[in-house]
């Protein structure tokens, strides 16, 4: 019986185990294959292909908790987990030859890509609030490393310094939080959460602390001054992993402590989570219209489109769950494809770094130019594209949960946030530019980019089996 | 083949035939082209023949069917359906055997045109959409034809669209439909609105009960509700169907090239809204008023636009003036309850007026491209094919016994002489002085164009010759139609043809009483020669080869004795005067003042980029949160937990 047990729990674990197996080996292969090997491309690629194989799986709607109830197997960890690694698999590709072409050291990007996946994997299936600690420190260290890859560049390393000090600073947050959860309901297990008494101040501040926690690794304001700086600041490849696969890590930890865990707490935490999204979308959106770097206008783009996802938490049924994964995962989708794009232009010489880089896209690199519009498009919401359907759901929990005030305030926000992204496409196609198009573009990255890149229009024509998907994993 | 099937097909040919050309035309050649527009109005032709011949077979019981539901909204449902009966099948072998006479003479006309293929295209997309507006079984799709027709008679007006006049001209009858449309959809509104359905046979069942109801304008104003769909549906008729005031665009329409004047703007389209209400009779047969309407507007048109049409000098001008008067003469019919006439009339008219029209056409690519008549006479020698048969057309338009004109105007004029709505008598007399004046510009034209000494120099006579065999057979063809389609009248008229889709009230009886006047085809020919408006009709024709045949002097001498008549006559009434200067030039006013205070200042200065510039400001300051230096940054975390937590302490 306890043998059995056993080889069962193993069995469901069996993609992590591989993940972590295989980014050691990856780690391990660095050192001995010379630097222009496609080795550690390819086995990198093979360990994120084995993962997703392992991980999807049929929905069944049932929950098994496993190693003692710190770990949990359900239809919402599938669905995550089996996105990630999809994703992490793209971002790997365009990565790639930024990555070949600057000589950065390979093995170490693609072993801390894995790891940091490994640690959101954690974070996707955690039923303890350690488990879940234990996941974002993962994630996190993977992360800070990556952003200070490029050790010889100073934006990079104050970026990477900055996200350290304060991510720092947020952990302590999160795990003050965690302590004094500890300390008034005396478990961790986030079912077992659950207060006897009145609610009292002391669960609120632990409340708050979480949630701050959280705001950090989602980058609301005003826990997202980080953002920005790292956005612009770390290498090409390392923003489009930071900007892509750990937004879907942050909302899975979000769920799971907010609605596996604290749902009893919704009251409180809904409060907090209204002035965190009406601060992010009015100042991301606003303030992203001051920006001229790219990425950096990116960054704020993400601020704004965080505190959209934070409108459909804090609707807190299962409306509002499902719209704000949907739209994490189409967020992950547009924007991985947007940095897709940024790195298929530098992979041309032509880097796309400041605004007036993109004059005359259009005529230069058509075939890019109109894939940025699209996502474009999707990101500021214009139907035909499936950024569209992702406002619309939130805007509809919003709605039917009595939320109209903000749900005009979103619609207003996301008016001002048209406002750029019309921009970037004005410039690409009413500039003119003097250069000229000589490079042609790398087959696999543009190939595989347009595929990516069309899906928020194909999304948008066939939605239906995603948000089904969406609702069908919010128990 | 199903009839539903066969139903698809009259309706889809065309329009594959025009979809193809019209883009996919670059990779076709030019001969490729009009084949198959012609073999999609050939099958679409030979589909009303079958869809007739299964109609004559169960007796002219009315088929209504539906095929497609487009949508449904509460119990409201919009869709695509066919109602298939004698009224629909008559319009759908008219518009498809015109539109195929006028495709293959196309092939003639537009031998040398740069937008050849584009033309085809068009006038297949026509087809499609006349028939999708005749055969509507709902005012959705009745709707959705009436304005395709109205676009592509746009497109077509300024098919020559380098052309200023063209561009104006196809401007014009754009505004001036648009008018009509309001008006008409209007109409389609308050018949959702009281009945909650737009499927016709469910109005018409719902008509009846709604007589007594009233339709609030104001609070203190009302108006019977009957009497509002009907008229502000006849305004739509009035728009599409040329009548006064909204008379204004077809004289200029035929800026189009000519076959285009045949086919849209004589034969078909022109006719949608005498066709409209003769389908909505079970409707205007409920509103006194709106008949009223109809017959005092349809006489006006009639009786003046026909005689603007005895001053005009442009050949196909003329033509459209009579195109004018004839659809006022079946106005003047529906107006008397007499719907059966009013169709019987469009039926025939399509014919001999598509022959005038195509005939003009043969005269203007003999005289390459001259439109003047002034600048004609004697063509009959070199011409013998068109002089034939643009006779046989004449005699037809000014209804000479025997042809097909005379069967259906003399039957028109009879009916107004039999109806007993107050005024009728007035209208009689309109319609019948109609027929003199008819009969006078018809005979002037002809007279210029054919006859007399050559206005033009000898050597460009002796290049003018017959056209080729695609302009002249089309003619020959609707000339025979010309001559025998008004034997059909006792069928048609004095049969059971029209019986189960024309709804005649009790108390308008005039068909009745035409039914006992009438004894037979021959009959009515004999009666013909004795009748009042034969000898107006030679009256006009003396007259009219009097003064330009016999005695060239006499419009001369008469000048300055009809100095005023021919002033008003010229200036046509001062329509065009109105509309340009005074309505035309208020709307532009209005629009300058608006585009001025409201947009430029309120709109685009305050609200748009006043925002804009604020926004903008906003940004420009928040940004500077952002400094840079880290302690900065721990510090807003800090601050930011330090509010939540005050907030919530303060809460609780």
């Amino acid at each position: 019986m306890q043998i059995e047990t056993m080889i069962i729990e193993y069995i469901l674990a069996v993609p992590e185990i591989v993940l972590l197996l295989g980014a050691c080996l990856v780690l391990l292969t660095g050192p001995f294959v010379s630097a222009q090997s496609h080795w550690t491309f390819v086995l990198t690629q093979a360990v994120l292909l084995a993962t997703l194989y392992l991980c999807a799986r049929p929905f069944t709607g049932q929950a098994i908790e496993l190693f003692n109830d710190f770990y949990i197997d359900d239809d919402l960890s599938v669905l995550a987990k089996s996105s990630m690694s999809a994703f992490m698999m793209v971002v790997i590709l365009y990565s790639r030859g930024f990555i070949n072409k600057y000589n950065y050291p390979r093995g170490e990007y693609y072993s801390l890509a894995l790891f940091s996946l490994l640690g959101m994997m954690l974070i996707s299936s955690a039923n303890h609030l350690l488990m879940i600690y234990l996941g974002l420190e993962l994630l996190s260290l993977s992360m800070y490393a990556l952003v200070a890859m490029n050790r010889d560049d100073s934006v990079s390393s104050e970026a990477a310094i900055k996200y350290f000090v304060l991510g720092a600073i947020a952990s302590g947050f999160l795990l003050y939080g965690i302590s004094l959860i500890y300390g008034l309901t005396g478990t961790l297990f986030l079912s077992e959460l659950s207060v006897e008494n009145e609610i009292g101040l002391g669960i609120i501040a632990a409340v708050i602390f979480i949630v701050i926690g959280l705001a950090f690794k989602l980058g609301a304001v005003p826990f997202h001054m980080w953002l920005p700086d790292v956005y612009q600041g770390a290498p090409l490849p390392v923003t489009l992993l930071v900007a892509s696969v750990p937004k879907i890590a942050g909302l899975l930890l979000a769920l799971r402590l907010l609605m596996d865990g604290l749902q009893f707490m919704h009251e409180y935490w809904q409060q907090s989570l209204v002035v965190l999204a009406l601060l992010s979308l009015a100042m991301g959106n606003i303030v992203a219209i001051a920006q001229t770097n790219l990425r950096r206008m990116l960054g704020y783009s993400t601020i704004g489109h965080v505190g959209y996802i934070l409108l459909g938490l804090l609707v807190g049924n299962q409306d509002g769950y499902s719209a704000a994964l949907f739209y994490t995962l189409i967020y992950a989708l547009m924007s991985s494809a947007v940095f897709g794009v940024l790195l298929c232009a530098e992979r041309m010489n032509h880097p796309l770094e400041n605004l007036v880089d993109l004059q005359g896209l259009g005529k230069i690199y058509p075939w890019l130019a109109f894939l940025l519009l699209l996502l474009m498009f999707s990101m500021a919401g214009i139907p035909m594209t499936v950024g569209f359907y992702a406002k619309l759901n939130i805007l509809q929990a919003l709605v039917t949960s009595g939320w109209i005030e903000l749900a005009v305030f979103a619609v207003v926000a996301s008016v001002i946030g048209a406002f750029y992204y019309l921009r970037v496409i004005k410039l690409m196609y009413f500039e003119e530019s003097d250069t000229q198009g000589s490079q042609p573009m790398p087959a696999g990255h543009i190939s595989v980019l347009s595929i990516h890149a069309l899906l928020v229009v194909g999304l948008f024509l066939f939605p239906q089996m995603l948000l089904e998907m969406c609702k069908q994993v919010i128990g | 083949m199903s009839f539903v099937q066969l139903c698809l097909t009259t309706v889809l040919a065309p329009l594959f035939g025009s979809i193809v050309v019209g883009l996919f035309g670059k990779w076709l050649s030019k001969s490729h082209a009009h084949l198959i527009t012609i073999a999609g109005v050939g099958i679409a032709l030979i589909a009303s023949g079958l869809v007739f011949y299964e109609l004559f077979q169960t007796e002219y019981a009315p088929q209504n069917f539906s095929v497609y539901e487009w949508a449904k909204i509460g119990g409201f449902s919009l869709g695509v359906g066919f109602l298939i009966d004698s009224l629909t099948v008559i319009m759908m072998l008219v518009v498809t055997s015109v539109s195929l006479m006028v495709h293959i003479y196309t092939i003639g006309y537009m031998h040398d045109d740069p937008g050849y293929k584009r033309f085809f295209s068009y006038i297949s997309l026509f087809t499609f959409s006349m028939l999708m507006l005749v055969m509507s079984n709902n005012f959705l799709q009745l709707f959705f034809g009436w304005e395709a027709v109205g676009l592509v008679s746009y497109l077509l007006i300024g098919f020559w669209y380098t052309r200023p006049s063209a561009i104006l001209a196809n401007i014009k009858a754009f505004l001036v439909n648009r008018v009509g449309d309001f008006g008409f959809l209007l109409g389609i509104a308050a018949i959702a609105v009281s009945t909650s359905s737009l499927d016709y046979a469910q109005v018409f069942a719902a008509a009846p009960s709604l007589t007594e109801s009233q339709l609030t304008i104001t609070n203190s104003f009302q108006v019977p509700l009957l009497t509002f769909i009907c008229i502000a549906l006849f305004v739509g008729a009035m728009g599409k169907s040329a009548q006064v005031p909204l008379h204004v665009w077809l004289p200029d329409s035929m800026e189009g090239p000519t076959p285009i004047s045949a086919l849209i703007h004589a034969a078909t389209m022109v006719t949608a809204g005498i066709f409209m209400v003769a389908r909505m009779s079970p409707l205007f047969e409920l509103s006194e008023t709106a008949l009223l309407f109809i017959m005092f507007v349809g006489a006006i048109t009639a009786f003046f636009m026909g005689l603007v049409a005895m001053v005009q000098d442009d050949i196909k001008k003329v033509v459209a003036y009579s195109t004018l008067s004839q659809l006022g003469y079946m106005t003047v019919a529906l107006g008397v309850s007499a719907y059966s006439l009013a169709i019987f009339h469009l039926y025939t008219h399509a014919f001999f007026k598509a022959l005038l029209f195509l005939a003009a056409g043969s005269v203007i690519i003999a005289m390459h491209h001259e439109q003047n008549i002034r600048k004609m006479g004697g063509l009959w020698k070199r011409m013998p094919i068109t002089y034939v048969t643009s006779l046989i057309g004449t005699l037809a338009l000014i209804g000479f016994p025997a042809f097909s004109g005379f069967f259906s105007k003399e039957s028109i004029i009879e009916a107004v002489h039999l109806s007993e709505l107050p005024g009728a008598h007035y209208v009689y007399l309109m319609v019948l002085s109609g027929v003199f004046i008819t009969a006078f510009y018809s005979l002037r034209l002809f007279i210029l164009v054919f006859h007399g000494k050559p206005r033009m120099s000898d050597e460009n006579y002796s290049h003018v010759n017959e056209t080729p065999k695609v302009v002249t057979v089309p003619l020959i063809v609707l000339a025979i139609c010309s001559v025998f389609a008004g034997y059909a009248i006792e069928p048609m008229i004095y049969g059971d043809f029209f019986a189960a889709s024309i709804r005649v009230g009790e108390q308008h009886g005039v068909m009745t009483k035409m039914a006992e006047h009438f004894h037979g085809v021959q009959a009515m020919i004999t009666h013909g020669f004795v009748a009042t408006a034969f000898y107006l009709l030679l009256g006009g024709v003396l007259l009219a080869w009097l003064c330009y045949s016999l005695v060239p002097s006499i419009p001369k001498l008469l000048a300055p004795v009809l100095a005023i008549p021919s002033f008003i006559l010229a200036r046509k009434y001062g329509c065009d005067w109105l509309y340009i200067k005074g309505f035309a030039r208020l709307g532009v006013g209005v629009g300058k003042v608006a585009s001025a205070l409201g947009d430029r200042i309120l709109i685009d200065g305050l609200m748009v980029n006043g925002t804009a510039s604020m926004v903008r400001g906003v940004s420009m300051q928040l940004r500077k949160i952002q400094s840079g230096y880290l302690y900065q940054y721990a510090f807003a975390m800090i601050i930011g937990l330090l509010e939540l937590l005050t907030y919530f302490y303060y809460q609780t």
